[in-house]
Parts: C-alpha cells; structure tokens; sequence
C-alpha cells in the first residue's frame, strides 16, 4: 500500500499543478456565473408580461358585449381583480393606424397589446347562432423583440392566454361539455415592431428565430476556431521549448518581429483552415434539419451589404489574432508540451461564455455589468457582429471594432515585449518573493 | 590573431540569484576555447548570454568587434548557438530542417550548396531523408552540429557538444569541430568530458559558483598543478574551493 500511496501521491503532485488547479477554478465559477444568467433570464421569460388591451368592438343593437366578457376572462386568468397593474385599458387611439398604437405602447412601455376587431362581438355571436363563419378578431400588438432561445418563451404565454379566451368564451356560449374545437370563437392576428419597421403578420418569435437560423453558426464557428487555434499555438510553444527549438531560432538573423508575425499568421491560416471545414460542416448539418417554415430574413429586409460583410470579415480577422495574442502570451510561460494541455482551457472557456451568452440569453437581455464584460472578451464581438450590422447597433459595430483593433495591438506588441525579454526562455523569475512581470519591459 | 569574443565582468543575476559573477575571459579567431566546470556553474548561462538569448545583468560582450547592448542583431548574423541537448521540428526530415534553417541566411543556388554541406557534414546517408522524430540522440547531435556550422559562422558556440554520444559519435564530432577550427571558425564549447577537452581546447576557463576560477592551455594548468590530466585540474580546484 505504501509504494501505491507514493505513487498517488506523486501522480496528483504532477497534475494538480497551481495553473491546472487555477485553470478548472475559473471555469467552475464561469460556468455558474452562466448558469445563474441563464435561470434569471428563463424566470424573466416565463413571467407573464404585463399586457395592454384595447378595443375597438362596437356590438350592434340587442348583440351581446364578448369583449367585456373577455376583459374579465384576462383578470381570471391572470389571477388579477380589477383593476390591475398587469392589464392596462388603453383608450383613445384611432382605428386602423398601427404606427399609432405602437407608439401608444412605447409611450406606456407595454411590450404586448391586444387589440380587438370592430367586430369582435358581432361575429361572435353569428358564430353562436350559426348564422355566420368569422370568428372574433385578436389582434396582437408587439414592440420588442428578444434574442436568444428564450426570447419566444414570452410569446408561449400569449398563445395561451388567447387559446383560454377562446376556451371560456366557447364555454359560456355552449355551456359546461362540449367537445373541443367545435366553436372557434378568436381569430389572431400579429403585429410586430422591430428594429423601427412594422411587419404584420408576424410575431416576435418568428423574428428572433429567423435572426437565429442565420445566425447561430457565427458563435460557434468562432468558438471553435478559437478553441483549435488557441491549442495548436499554446503547445507549439511548448514543444518549441521542450526541444530548444525557440532557442534555435531566437539565434537565427532574423527579426524577433518576424518570427512572432511567422507564428501568427501560420496559426491563424491553419485555423481558418479548420473554421473552413467546421464551417462546411455546420452548413450541411443545418441545412439538412431545415428551420422548417420559419421566415427568411430578406423577407424582413434583414441583409447585409458588401460593406457590412467586410467589416464582418474585419472582426473575425481581429478576433482570431487576439485570440492568438493571448496564446502566444499564455505560451511564453508554458516550459513544456504537458504544461500548455491544461492552459488551453481558458482560452475555450472565454470563447465559450459569449457563445452562450449569444445563443441562449442575448446581450441586450443581459444586466449591464455582464454587458461590460461581454463587450471585454474579445471574442463576443465576430459573434454578435452579424445581427448587430443587420439591426444597426452603431455602438457596438465602431465600438467593437474599435477595441478589437485595440486589443489585438496590445496582445501584439506584449508578445514582441515578452520575445525580446528572458521570460520566454527563464519564465518568470522570483525576486525576494514577488514575480516580477515588469522586467520585460527594461530591454528594447 | 584578432579577439573573435571579449567578455568583460559579465554577471546574470534570476531574480536574487546571482548565476553568473564578473565572468571575464577572450577568445581569438580560430580558437576553439573550453568552458568546464561543475553542475549549476553558470556555463550555459554564460553561453546563452554570449548568444543573445539572455540579457546581462552587468558587464560587456563583444563578438567580432560587434557590441552586445547595442548590436544584438549584428551579432546574431556572425553566430551559431547550439544549445544543449537540443531537438529539431519532429515532423520535418533532416534534409527539410536543413533546408529551413539555410533559408534564413542565404537562397537560390547559394542556399543548395548550403544545404548540401551540412548534409556532408551530418553524413547521415538515406536516413537524412527520415523523419527527424525517428533519429537517435547521435544521428540527431550530428544534424544539429552540421546545421550549426553549414552557414559558415564567425563564433560556433556549442553546449555540451558530445554529452550522451557513442564513442565514434562523439569522436567524428570532435573532428568535425577541430577541423572547422583550422578553418578559421572560432569555437567555444562547454564540456563535462574532460579528455575532450584536454585534446581539442586550445585554451580552457573554469567556472565555478559563477565565477571563472581558471584559465589557460591544457599544458599550462597541468603544468600549474603539477598532475597529469585536466580531470586532475579538475577535482583539485573544485575541492580547493
Ligand atoms: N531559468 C532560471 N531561473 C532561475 N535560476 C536559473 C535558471 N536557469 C539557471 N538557473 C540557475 O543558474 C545557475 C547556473 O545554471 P546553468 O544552467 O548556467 O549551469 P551550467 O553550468 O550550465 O550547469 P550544467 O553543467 O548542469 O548544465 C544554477 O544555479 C541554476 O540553478
Ligand atoms: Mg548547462
């Protein structure tokens, strides 16, 4: 038992190294700093929003009024006496002007009205007499539009709301047992208002996941990418040191510049090989289980021109090289092959959280200190940059690109910093008990 | 004969410790001087220091004429370092590493006949053609030496040039350098193999504890400790500290 003791012990001395022990820390706590975003956001989705409610019903002499009948129906349904502050009535907007509404929601910050039809409670009651075929017209008013897969959830909640309208309406006409779908009292239609334009006919839902479809490859290219890129650098570091190989070359007459641009551009064309294939991959695998029926976004006039395409390609350009940045800077204190595994985890994991972020929650859902920190990493912003150019989000296009630039000078210019300093060759060197990181920046 | 490499008071301090300490010594053209001493003495700092790998606490370096502190790059055109116990790219062959490596001084023509001197010089035969992760130490030692000497370098500087070598490996190899020395090139070597350096130094230096306790030829330590080999010289200075 003795000897197998020394050897467990030796064994975890070997891998729980400070930077491995350090590296799974952070992305324990990154990970349940995602999760709790990710719960508060699905419990924000999952709250039935407040609502506006308009009408415009004018039932006809000796008609029964459905829209006061469905008025109350919200109330029970939402478990509110009246007058609540989840439903609002809104009154005194003219007919037949959507502009007019949306900015009447804007005004009272409701992101969901419902607005019944002229003729709601006509058609109704034809329906109920069997003299007529129309059903009572819904119409549902909405003016924001959420990213990410929570994003539909709240749409969720109305489908149901109107579904029991229609329940207790069909119930009140026919009384206690019936069977269902026999009446179809509410006919729905949506408005929605996103990004300054009114699509009719549309919901919120079918935006986002259009957004989404076109979208969705964005984050996890990148996220892989940056994963391979950042892996292959950090242990060709390593292995360029465990042969002395680095020591060669620091030898070599050439630029100790020309040696770093060697080793980023080399990694940078091997990953946009792998991104290349990735890509071809994801294309034919969601090609293949097809969002069927959902819109397109030309249909939306969601495109993006050439411009915006280059300023696409410009932000995954800056990207990858902060990514490589990083790496080579993470490498220059890996000694060994072994050393650079366990390094290359945060560099996943930071590509990883505004992948989630992007995909699940969405930036714009996101409290602001976490917006400050998204917009921090780097590589959030090829992710974000598509739906950002589509919807015009100026801020976050210039000031992006603005701190990729940034960024990427400065990873740079440490990199070239650190090559021409000993910490490449000696790491860093305890001096009376405090690791001096500024040595290198004493020589030229 | 020129100095090809003047080292003045040279110390290397990591952090608080002092690896290297006032280390002064010379070489001339065509020398092929011996760094010796024990484990730990500072002979590969010494030797990465001379190589513009590691920069100097304190002191001065100059090699052909050129200044360390001010013309680093100019000296790296005039050196090959050879560091010890060294790899080359695992997935290159020995023809493609030696290919790689003359690209950095030379191209066309000029680059071939480079190329095909160090291929002399490794006179590894088929095998130059292997993958490089498939060498032994010594087939690996000698692509390392020929591609340290094929660009033709003022001052060869080579750590541990034969440590871990056969017999014959290890004696080609000090063939090789003796004859590059009759050349004209400047070598300057760490050993721990004191009967290599007995016959190939023309003159020896001696650090211990970062400091350089001897220097000379070969004959003239014997002669001043009164033994018979540079091991002797060897373990009576080490013990005398
Ligand atoms: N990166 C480093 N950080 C801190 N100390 C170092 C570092 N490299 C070497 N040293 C120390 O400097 C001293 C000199 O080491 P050096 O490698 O120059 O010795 P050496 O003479 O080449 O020994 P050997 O014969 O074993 O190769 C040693 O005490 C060593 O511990
Ligand atoms: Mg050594």
């Amino acid at each position: 038992m003795n000897h197998l003791w020394n050897l467990i012990t030796k064994e975890l001395k070997e891998l729980l190294t400070p930077a491995s022990v350090a590296s799974v820390v952070i992305v324990a706590v990154l990970f349940g700093v995602m999760g709790g975003m990710i719960n508060t956001e699905t419990e924000k989705a999952m709250e039935v929003p407040a609502i506006g409610v308009i009408s415009f019903d004018t039932p006809g002499g000796g008609v029964k009024d459905y829209y006061k009948d469905a008025f109350d129906y919200i109330h029970e349904i939402y478990g509110e006496t009246k007058p609540s502050p989840y439903i609002t009535e809104i009154k005194g907007v003219p007919p037949n002007n959507e502009p007019a509404i949306i900015n009447k929601m804007n005004d009272l910050g409701i992101s969901v009205v419902l607005v019944f039809d002229k003729n709601y409670s006509n058609n109704i009651s034809k329906l109920a007499a069997g003299t007529g075929t129309a059903s009572g017209g819904i119409c549902v008013y909405w003016s924001e539009v959420k990213t990410g897969v929570f994003g539909s959830i709240s749409t969720a909640m109305i489908d149901y709301l109107l579904e029991e309208i229609g329940t207790k309406t069909t119930e009140s006409i026919i009384g206690g047992d019936y069977e269902p779908g026999v009446l179809k009292p509410i006919g729905r239609d949506n408005v929605t208002s996103f990004n300054g334009k009114i699509y009719d006919g549309v919901t919120p839902s079918e935006i986002s996941s259009a957004l989404q479809s076109q979208t969705l490859l964005m984050p996890i290219l990148i996220m892989v990418i940056i994963t391979i890129i950042g892996g292959m650098i950090i242990s060709s570091m390593g292995s360029e040191k465990e042969n002395k190989t680095l020591e060669t070359l620091l030898t070599l007459p050439v630029k100790r510049t020309t040696i770093v641009s060697g080793k980023l551009i080399g990694s940078a064309i091997a990953g946009l090989l792998f991104g290349i294939v990735y890509l071809a991959g994801m294309y034919f695998y969601t090609n293949s289980i097809s969002m069927g029926g959902s819109l397109s976004l030309e249909s939306l006039g969601l495109t993006l021109s050439l411009l915006d395409w280059g300023v696409v390609a410009m932000v995954i350009f800056l990207a990858i090289m902060s990514a490589l940045g990083i790496c080579m800077i993470l490498g220059a204190f890996v000694k060994n092959y072994k050393a650079a595994q366990t390094l290359t985890l945060p560099i996943s994991v930071l590509a990883m959280i505004p992948m989630f972020v992007t995909m699940f929650v969405g930036f714009d859902s996101l409290p602001s200190f976490l917006q400050v920190i998204i917009f921090a990493i780097p590589f959030s912003h090829p992710m974000m940059i598509m739906n950002n150019l589509m919807l015009g989000n100026t801020f976050m296009i210039w000031g992006g690109l603005g701190y990729l630039i940034f960024f990427a000078l400065m990873t740079i210019f440490v990199t070239v910093k650190i090559y021409n300093s000993d910490i490449l060759l000696t790491g860093l060197v305890k001096k009376k008990g405090k690791i001096n990181i500024l040595s290198m920046f004493k020589r030229t | 004969m020129a100095d090809a490499l003047v080292v003045r008071n040279l110390s290397k301090m990591y952090g608080d410790h002092l690896a290297v300490d006032n280390v002064s010594f010379s070489v001339k053209e065509g020398e092929i001087f011996g760094l010796i001493g024990p484990n730990g003495a500072g002979k590969t700092t010494s030797l990465r220091m001379i190589s513009t790998l590691l920069t100097m606490t304190s002191g001065q370096i100059q090699v052909c004429g050129k200044d360390m502190s001010t013309d680093a790059d100019e000296i790296r055109k005039c050196i090959s370092y050879l560091p010890e116990d060294a790899g080359a790219y695992k997935e290159m062959t020995g023809r493609a590493y030696l290919r790689f490596m003359a690209a950095f001084f030379t191209s066309g023509e000029e680059m071939e006949r480079m190329v095909t001197k160090g291929m002399d010089i490794a006179s590894l035969g088929d095998r130059i053609d292997s993958k490089v992760s498939t060498y032994s130490k010594g087939m690996m030692r000698r692509l390392l030496i020929a591609r340290a000497i094929m660009p033709g370098p003022k001052l060869a500087i080579l750590d541990e040039i034969t440590s871990g070598l056969d017999v014959v490996n290890a004696f080609e190899i000090r063939d090789i350098v003796r004859n590059i020395a009759k050349n004209g090139v400047t070598v300057l070597l760490s050993s721990h193999n004191m009967f290599e350096v007995d016959q190939m130094c023309d003159r020896i230096g001696m650090i211990d504890g970062g400091k350089m306790i001897l220097e000379g030829t070969p004959s003239e330590l014997k002669e001043r400790f009164g033994v018979g080999t540079v091991e002797e010289v060897f373990v009576t200075a080490a013990v005398k500290r």
